[in-house]
Parts: C-alpha cells; structure tokens; sequence
C-alpha cells in the first residue's frame, strides 16, 4: 500500500485518473508481492468497475517519486466484438483441389458459423483469415492438418446494453431475428403488469393500459447472458435445448414498447 | 480450438453491416445465396431495419469527436450510435446514472441531456421510413394523370 497505508489516501490519489477513465466504483484494492517495479515503489492492483459493466484493473506504482500509471485496458464487449482465435484444422481430402485460403475458410464456416461459443457468444462470420502454418499429414490419415489463426465477428452483447428486437411469443420473449433466445421474466417485466384475456401482457399505466401487442419492437436491457450445459438427457416434450440465452429486462424508463416513449 | 483473445476489438452495427454487404449480401433472400450463409443473411436483416443502414463513417466520427464534452463511457457511445435514441427518455438506460452526470439545471438554462439528444438528431442520419408509412404516403399524393392517348 502508500506509504502511509490506507484507503482513503490511496482513493484520493486516483480520483483524478477514475474521472477520466469512467470509472463508477472501486472495488477493492490488492498489494502485489510479484512486482516488476523496484523499491521505494509499491505496486498496487485497485480492481474498478467501468462504466459499461466490466470489472478492469488498474496497477499504479506508488512511491516517493511522481507515480507512473500503467493502465491495463479491457474494454466491455460491445455488439458485436472480434474474437482472435488459433484452431488446428484438419481439412478433408475432397478440398485439397481448391485454393486453400478458400477451403481453409469454407471448414471454420462449417465448424464455427451460427455456431455458439462458450463464454465467447453466437459467432455470425468469420472475419479474416491471419496466419496459416503447418499442412502436415498425420500418419494414418487422409487430411493435411493446418494450424489456423483467425478472427470472428461474435454477438455477444455486454450486461446493461440496451438492445431493440421483437416481442415474439405471448409469455414475453423477444427476437433479433437471428437470435430467438431472449427471455424477460415476469419479475422484469415493467411494475404492474398482468397478462390479459388473449396472453397479451399489459402494463397498467395510469395513463392506461398500454397492451404488449406481439410483433412490437422493444427496447429492453441486458442483465445477463447464460450458456447452459448441453443436457444428457432431455425429455420429448422439452423445449429445444438453447446453448445461449439472454436475460432481458424492460423496467425502467425509456425500455419496453418503443411506441410508449416516442413523442 | 483455442481462444488467443476473447476481445480483440469492438464493431459498430455499421462495420458488420458493411462487411457482410462487401461479402455480397442483400436485403434479397434470393440474390444473395452464394455469397454469404443464411445466417449471415438473417444478421444483415436484422441490421438493415436498425439505424445503422443508412449510417455513414464520416457521421460516426463526427457524433465521437463531439461527444467529448460529455464523458461518455466507450460502450455508452456504441449504444447511441447502434441505437439513435430520438428523445431524452429513450437516451435514460444507456447512460448508467445519467441525472448525476449529466446536469439539468432549469434556473440556469442547462439541459446536457437535451444537448446530448439534440446532437443525436443533428449528427446520426434517420433511418429511412418504414415501407407501410411509405404506402400511406404514396396514397395521400394525388396520383399522376393518366397519359393522353393520341
């Protein structure tokens, strides 16, 4: 910690910086042992909560002399963010005769298009191609084995993103059209709402009753995104089984029907 | 597989829509069978009723470079540019404690959020109108005379 230890002299030695970066909160504060910085400094991790919902560090040397401040960016995911990753990709025989930028790109399109990634979210496209290596054939088989580094564009919207779909089904679920898996429970719903005679729910506003016709377009916010374990077992009448699911509310001013906020 | 980077970079609803429209897609279900999945074909419908389809970079810049004065986090400023809240009410959720930091001061004539929806409109293009307010129109318009035959 600062030399004279504490946290209220430490809060005040990062106001300045918090400001510009965004930062709503601190979380907590953590002394590193491992530092790569030498004495008089000190380094400490403050862990902060950005604007935008993710928890991103900062590490500050303290110490005598002027302080460095080493910020360690992780911005939250926006719609829809890149993700870089490495696969070894087997590519089968039948594409060898093709130019292999294409066939390599046709197998990641096969293997990772509309495809949901844990933690990584729904991949819509894959957006290039960085580096190929390898091209080995393993003994006993057919492929050559290419080791692919390649960027894809994910939807994988960030908690408290407000994002605008349709209301789909009558026990309020919305769709973006390519992703059907938004759910918005009752407790999420805005306050006083009751379902109606023809499973339409209405908001009793005391302005009126304001029904939630389906096929309205909505705003509503995120407030978490699940990616439940594929089941081993389902029974026949289950729902299909959905690998990502997003929790959506419409509580609050400016969510819910766009027809009830616009002049 | 392995992931090498979870986040290596954020886009706007408008760089997705113009890589897949490089790609070869269009609103036509038909035309752009060969070009690009299905899936695909579903993500640039979605995009193309958004705001973003009529969006254009040098607007996106310009609404970022004034913008500044606000403080807004980067995702706040993705949300409204993905968005285009049109009125003070649909501009709320996205800016998280927004009666805090952005001030409205009746007495002395500040009203930032006003500013900051002000700016929306003035900055980001509106999306085109929908094509039943088009009909609507078409048939209000008196309709052209019919061509004299000869």
């Amino acid at each position: 910690m600062c030399p004279n230890g504490g946290k209220i002299i430490c809060a005040e030695l990062f106001e300045p910086f918090f400001a510009e970066c965004n930062v709503a909160e601190v979380v907590s504060f953590q002394k590193l042992d491992r530092s790569i910085v030498f004495p008089p400094f000190n380094l400490i991790l403050v862990f902060v909560r950005v604007r935008g919902g993710r928890i991103s560090s900062f590490q500050r040397a303290c110490g005598s002399r002027p302080p460095a401040l080493l910020v360690k960016a992780s911005g939250p995911p926006v719609v829809p963010p890149f993700s870089q990753a490495e696969h070894n990709l087997p590519l089968p025989p039948h594409l060898l005769n093709r130019p292999l930028l294409d066939a390599i790109k046709e197998e990641l399109e096969r293997l990772f298009l509309d495809k949901v990634l844990s933690n990584l979210g729904l991949c819509i496209s894959i957006y290039d191609i960085r580096t190929i290596e390898g091209g080995f054939v393993f003994p006993g088989a057919g492929s050559s084995t290419y080791k692919v580094v390649f960027r894809l564009i994910m939807f994988r919207p960030y908690v408290g993103e407000i994002l605008c779909g349709k209301l789909k089904a009558s026990d309020a679920n919305v769709s973006l059209g390519f992703f059907d898996d938004i759910k918005v429970p009752v407790h999420l719903l805005p306050h006083k709402s009751r379902m109606g005679e023809d499973g339409i729910w209405i908001w009793e506003h005391e302005c009126g009753d304001l029904p939630m016709d389906l096929d309205e377009e909505v705003h509503f916010r995120v407030t978490k995104i699940n990616y439940p374990p594929i089941p081993v077992e389902q029974d026949a009448n289950a729902s299909p089984f959905s690998p990502m699911e997003i929790i959506g509310e419409i509580y609050g001013d400016g969510l819910g029907l766009l027809s009830w906020w616009s002049d | 597989m392995k992931t090498l980077q979870a986040n290596a970079g954020v886009l706007t609803n408008l760089e997705v829509l113009e890589f897949l429209r490089a790609r070869g897609a269009t609103s036509d279900p038909m035309g752009c069978l060969g070009a690009v999945a299905p899936s695909e074909c579903k993500v640039f419908d979605y995009l193309v009723n958004t705001p973003a389809c009529n969006q254009t970079r040098g607007a996106i810049d310009e609404f970022l470079k004034r913008c500044e004065k606000f403080k807004l986090a980067k995702a706040e400023k993705f949300n409204i540019i993905n968005l285009r809240p049109t009125n003070q009410a649909l501009i709320d959720p996205i800016i998280e404690y927004c009666e805090k930091r952005l001030t409205k001061d009746e007495a002395r004539g500040i009203d930032e959020v006003q500013e900051l929806v002000d700016l929306v409109l003035e900055v980001l293009p509106p999306p085109p109108a929908k094509p039943d307010e088009e009909m609507q129109d078409l048939e209000e318009t008196p309709t052209e005379k019919p061509m004299e035959e000869n």
